[in-house]
């Protein structure tokens, strides 16, 4: 029994043993798991705190700026607290300059050859990720840190490559080398691809945030007539708008500073005007310069922020080709009336001088009055007409409309051209579409109005030829050609002709149509130019001041209708003018 | 349909050019990271064990899941040259 009750124990001392030496072992192991867990947690800690550190102080070192390098700066002066190397480094590229620029942090002296080695494969890196050569591209070097050594002949023999993008644009390659052997540890590498990810993704969505807004104001500066140039301090195209690259005759997307100065060779010193505007803080202006069959003017002036620092220069190219061209066409206008004027005036002298013959024939008398008669009427209807243009301008020129007879008004005229007509053998008639009720007009206008379209369809009509004044009734919403072809009306008058589309109301269309020459199509929108008008009339072999139909104009606008043209060379053409019903 | 040395060779290309642009150290580490994959110390894939199509996408999206999608673009002209080889865009 004591055997029994020994052996018990004993085999019970043993399991209780066992289970503590156990229960020991298990706790040994369940500390070591514990620890393990919490190196490892810790571990991750601290790499999210670095994450977190980095990109707090890209948010308080880069601000919103964008500034690419002074990220790159950042990251790269930051991973001694996480990483062994012999250098970091970075290479961006700077569009606007053309150019690379490479900065090498050196923390343990390496050799130049080192350097040397690390640039040429981030180049190589670079150059596969932009699918551009950079080989033969300048590059701007900046090496720091510790001294270079000669004689160090470790190679490279650790490194890794971090492409820097923002948005879906590779910017630059951060770079991590060392002369140690299989140093970087994966998890070790994968953690800065992924700060610098993050770098990346914030510097997009804020790019992003300027992008939506700076999109309204380019929206802006593109629709512009005048070409929109902004330059900044570094010499950087910061705004460019598509008429810049029109008047400059530059086709290349990305523009740099020295395309443009390119473009003005020869010309204007744009370099040193952008420098006297900005250095002086002055607007420049280049009054006048002759690129691409153009005259432009040029403004440059500074652009200054709210603390009146200078952020760049701002530059305007103004397109004064049409203003050049109206400004000569004024001088040969003035240069036409004063000679118009002047040719009948010589000639009234002339006469007198010989009326003082007291000895002169009765003939020839008679026949030197006529003449100072022809030459005081072609004066005064010059200086009529003057004077009509000038009121039209002016706004001063008064229509009286009262309720007529327009159908009788164009009888009248036409009785009165008629004798003009039959020199010329020119068929002369008349439609009046039936039904037309009484309208309002100023009747001695629009004898001017009839006068002239049926002279001047006369003058330009061959002999045997045909003149029409058609007249019709329009409702708003009423197809003109269905309108005309109802009428058997042929004229040259369409849907599309401009003074008939989007017709607001009812009107009146008078038509005076020939089977003449035809105008050609750029002649027809200068047929109203007072200046290019009177331009015609001085070429023109038949004579006139040529402003009738800018008068025509004036007062049919001033009875609220419109005038037009429509023309088919070797055809005719139909000249036109409407009038309210009311 | 491509072959299985199709695969190989365009995978080999692949991680060659990832060494040139991310450095040899992480892009074979990353490449090895494909199970299916066997592959020498100068980034040569010598055996394809599984589905080679899988092998591909998972080694595309190792590098994507490192460095984004700017590398995916410059896997563009390899996948052209294998007109036979899909990947998922």
């Amino acid at each position: 029994m004591d055997n029994w009750n020994l052996t018990v124990v004993l085999i019970f001392s043993v399991a209780i043993t066992g289970i503590v030496i156990s229960f020991c072992v298990y706790i040994r192991k369940l500390k070591g798991t514990l620890k393990a867990e919490g190196e490892k947690r810790e571990s991750e800690n601290n790499r999210r705190m670095y994450e977190l550190s980095i990109l707090k102080e890209i948010g308080e070192r880069a601000g919103y700026s964008l500034n690419t390098q002074r990220i790159a700066d950042i990251i790269t002066g930051s991973l001694k607290e996480l990483i062994d190397y012999s250098t970091t480094s970075y290479i961006l590229e700077d569009s606007q300059k053309k150019e690379l620029l490479f900065k090498c942090e050196v923390e343990e002296s390496v050799s130049p050859k080192f350097v040397e080695d690390v640039k040429s494969r981030m180049v190589a890196a670079l150059s596969i990720l932009t699918d551009q050569n950079y080989q033969e591209r300048k590059i701007e070097e900046v090496v720091a840190g510790t001294i270079l050594d000669d004689e160090n002949n470790e190679p490279l023999s650790s490194f890794f490559n971090i492409p820097l993008t923002v948005g879906d644009k590779v910017v630059g390659i951060l770079n991590v080398s060392s002369t140690k052997t299989g140093l970087y540890k994966e998890d070790e590498m994968t953690i800065l691809y992924k700060i610098t990810a993050q770098a990346s993704n914030a510097v997009t969505r804020l790019q992003d945030v300027l992008d939506s807004e700076q999109s309204k104001l380019n929206a802006m500066v593109v629709s512009m007539a005048d070409g929109v140039l902004m330059i900044d301090m570094e010499n950087r195209v910061y705004v460019i708008n598509p008429k810049v690259k029109e008047l400059l005759g530059i086709e290349s997307e990305e523009i740099s500073i020295f395309d443009i100065i390119e473009a003005f060779e020869g010309k204007v010193d744009f370099r040193t005007k952008l420098e006297e505007c900005v250095k002086l803080n002055r607007q420049e202006i280049v009054e006048e310069t002759y690129l691409q069959h153009r005259y432009i003017r040029i403004l440059f002036s500074p652009v200054k922020d709210k603390n009146d620092d200078t952020l760049g220069a701002v530059i305007i190219l103004h397109d004064i080709t049409h203003d050049k061209e109206l400004e000569k066409v004024k001088e040969d206008f003035t240069s036409m009336m004063v000679h118009d004027l002047r040719s009948p005036l010589n000639g009234i002298r002339l006469i007198a001088e010989m009326l003082q013959d007291k000895k002169m024939p009765k003939d020839q008398f008679l026949q030197s009055a006529k003449m100072i008669h022809e030459s005081t009427t072609n004066i005064l209807e010059l200086v009529n007409d003057l004077l009509d243009v000038a009121k039209l301008e002016a706004g001063k020129f008064i229509v009286a409309k009262e309720k007529g007879d327009l159908q009788a008004v164009i009888a009248s005229r036409i009785n009165f051209f008629q004798a003009l007509a039959n020199e010329k053998n020119i068929k002369l008639d008349s439609y009046w579409e039936p039904d037309i009720e009484q309208i309002p007009f100023d009747e001695k206008e629009i004898v001017q109005v009839l006068n002239n379209l049926l002279s001047n369809a006369i003058k330009f009509t061959d002999k045997d030829g045909k003149v029409t004044v058609q007249t019709l009734l329009l409702r708003k919403d009423e197809d003109v050609k269905n309108k005309a072809d109802s009428n058997k009306i042929k004229w040259f008058i369409s849907n599309t002709s401009p003074a008939l589309m989007k017709r607001s109301s009812d009107l009146l269309i008078c038509a005076v149509t020939d089977n003449g020459n035809g105008i050609a199509q750029e002649k027809i929108k200068s047929l109203f130019n007072k200046f290019q008008q009177a331009e015609n009339g001085k070429k023109s072999e038949i004579k006139g001041t040529g402003l009738g139909l800018v008068i025509a104009k004036g007062i049919i606008e001033a009875h609220g209708g419109a005038v037009g043209v429509e023309s088919v060379i070797g055809k005719g053409s139909t000249f036109y003018f409407t009038l309210p019903l009311e | 349909m491509a072959n299985g040395e199709e695969y190989k060779n365009i995978m080999s290309e692949m991680i060659k050019k990832q060494i040139v642009i991310l450095g040899p150290d992480i892009a074979i580490m990353k490449a090895k990271n494909v199970t299916e994959l066997a592959i020498n110390p100068d980034g040569e894939v010598t055996e394809i064990n599984g589905e080679p199509q899988v092998a591909l996408q998972r080694l595309i999206d190792e590098y994507v899941a490192l460095s984004g999608l700017i590398v995916k673009k410059t896997m563009e002209p390899l996948l052209a040259k294998y007109p036979s080889v899909k990947v998922d865009q």
